[in-house]
């Protein structure tokens, strides 16, 4: 009966949660590094995509430019300044570093923006889909992350860029040795990770009108580090598709135990989120998708 | 002289593993490197190719002082490394690999007629090239490892233990593969195979605990009691 919503709903949403793991995917694959600063660069493209919109009134696809831009430049900073010289003192510190890097991000966005909830909401008119009204932001939002997933792929597949990448991922001194260099495919896989985690910070303020604040990203770096396993660390599609089945897991679930109502179905939805990925990690550690 | 290391040290963290090494490879010319396990065979063709942080002492490309010349240039210049280990991308198929041994602009140039001179020298490897890597047989990774530093167009090609886990005719057929480069370029063999590396060697080398404890032309050091006793079991 009512399923279909929910389902279509899920998927919408799974295509915006796997466009924000692509970066965190892409990161931990080429740098063996779990970016756990993530959920804060996403706080900052929500930001960004407010501020251009009630400042300018920039639609967010348009900020998504700017953000990509800043999250670039960001992540080179950060492969510079964190990575890069803790890297050979141990993968912990600069789990560490990351982690307090992310802290620090939000404090200062609490002193520059306060520590209220903002929104925006963008509404450019809604189409019905299977007896849904549907806002069109969203859906382009969740079309516009697919083509971004799909054309991530297509870069590291058939350009040599994006081959020198793959071969870091699969083996770094075999990089090496073929001429590769391997610290400007570190640096450009975190400048382009932490750009595409921006954008995903500006296309998820489509879903959250109220929902913008500094310490938003904390929930976001956890389902993306559940995206990112199930998908198998470092295979992009594998993290996009896992992002789509988390969306509808999370958005059936939130229906399923609604009905039930016997729990807050929201929390059950991450427990559900949870189970999965437990399951996955017993019997398939490498993740759901990889090749 | 093709390639030339004047008293090179290096090692790792604190632990010094080549005490002054000085070696010469001739243009085309096969020179082999030999020594028991742990001499420091690998971290000399590691140090050479700049993978390992030269401590001290000079290596010279074609005469040109490469020392601090990080590897991905030191491709760029002509020098090629077939890694202990073989470093293969294994999700990658044959033909993938190869191409990626083509990565350097020189190298990108001509990889239809260097693909085509690989394949020739390893059918093989042809008739595999849509196979991932990672599911080969060792001696054909071996060749794979082999045919993708090749694709790099190197003057100078390092190899470390071509010989290692393969069957005694894979060996023999690997090793008669070697000596033909010697047409195309130079090539610094390490080996713990010393009979079959002094057979197609021009000139070798010892390598004990990082020093060099002897050298000289295979016949010679085939003769050597010390070889003979320490390598050639006789
Ligand atoms: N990555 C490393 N970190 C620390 N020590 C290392 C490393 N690689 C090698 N060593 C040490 O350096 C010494 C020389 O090693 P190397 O691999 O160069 O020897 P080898 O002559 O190639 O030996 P084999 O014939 O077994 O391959 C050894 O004592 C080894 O333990
Ligand atoms: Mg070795």
């Amino acid at each position: 009966m009512d399923v279909i919503p929910y389902f279509l709903s899920g998927l919408i949403l799974g295509s915006i949660y796997g466009l924000t793991t692509l970066g965190l995917s892409l990161i931990f694959g080429v740098l063996r590094v779990v970016n756990v600063a993530h959920g804060s660069f996403v706080m900052l493209g929500a930001y960004a995509a407010y501020f251009a919109f009630i400042l300018w009134a920039w639609p967010p696809f348009a900020t998504a430019l700017l953000a990509f831009a800043i999250g670039a430049l960001l992540g080179y900073l950060v492969y510079i300044g964190v990575i890069k010289p803790l890297n050979k003192a141990g993968e912990l510190n600069v789990l560490v570093a990351l982690f307090a890097l992310g802290a620090l991000i939000a404090e200062i966005a609490r002193l520059l923006w306060g520590p209220d909830f903002v929104g925006y909401r963008w509404n450019i008119g809604s189409v019905e889909v299977a007896g849904l009204q549907i806002d069109i932001s969203k859906l382009a939002g969740a079309v516009l992350a697919l083509a971004i997933a799909l054309s991530l792929d297509l870069l590291l597949r058939r350009t040599y860029f994006g081959r020198s990448i793959r071969a870091v991922v699969q083996d770094p001194v075999g990089a090496m040795v073929v001429g590769i260099n391997v610290d400007r495919v570190f640096a450009a896989s975190a400048a382009i990770g932490i750009a595409i985690t921006t954008v995903g910070g500006v296309f998820l303020t489509l879903f959250i009108p109220v929902g913008i604040n500094p310490y938003m990203g904390g929930p976001y770096t956890l389902i993306g580090f559940v995206i990112a396993v199930l998908g198998g660390l470092g295979s992009l599609l594998g993290a996009y598709t896992a992002g789509l089945l988390l969306g509808v897991i999370e958005s059936l679930g939130f229906y399923a135990f609604s009905v039930a109502g016997f729990a807050e179905p929201s929390e059950m939805a991450l427990f559900l989120e949870f189970a999965l990925l437990l399951l996955v990690l017993l019997f398939k550690p490498t993740g759901l998708f990889k090749l | 002289m093709a390639l030339s290391l004047q008293q090179l040290s290096s090692g790792y963290g604190r632990l010094q593993v080549l005490f002054g090494i000085s070696l010469e490879v001739p243009a085309k010319s096969i020179i082999s490197l030999l020594g028991p396990n742990g001499a420091g065979k690998s971290t000399t063709l590691w140090t050479v190719m700049g993978v390992v942080r030269p401590w001290e002492g000079r290596i010279l490309l074609e005469g040109t002082d490469a020392t601090r010349v990080p590897p991905h240039r030191k491709v760029e210049l002509g020098l090629a490394l077939v890694p202990e280990g073989r470093r293969l991308f294994p999700e990658m198929t044959v033909e993938e690999n190869l191409l990626m041994g083509a990565f350097t602009k020189r190298a990108r140039e001509k990889v239809h007629d260097t693909l085509e001179f690989v394949y020739a020298l390893f059918p093989r490897l042809r008739e595999r090239r849509r196979q991932r890597a990672g599911t080969m047989s060792g001696g054909e990774q071996q060749m794979l490892a082999i045919a993708r530093a090749l694709m790099s167009r190197p003057k100078v090609l390092l190899i470390d233990e071509p010989s290692a886990g393969l069957a005694p005719k894979i060996v023999s057929d690997l090793f008669q593969t070697v000596k033909r480069l010697k047409e195309e370029m130079s090539v610094l063999l390490v080996e713990q195979n010393v009979a079959a590396a002094l057979e197609i060697s021009d000139y070798s080398y010892v390598l004990e605990n990082g020093r060099i404890v002897l050298q000289g032309r295979p016949e010679e050091l085939a003769a050597n009691e010390h070889v003979k006793k320490a390598y050639l079991g006789v």
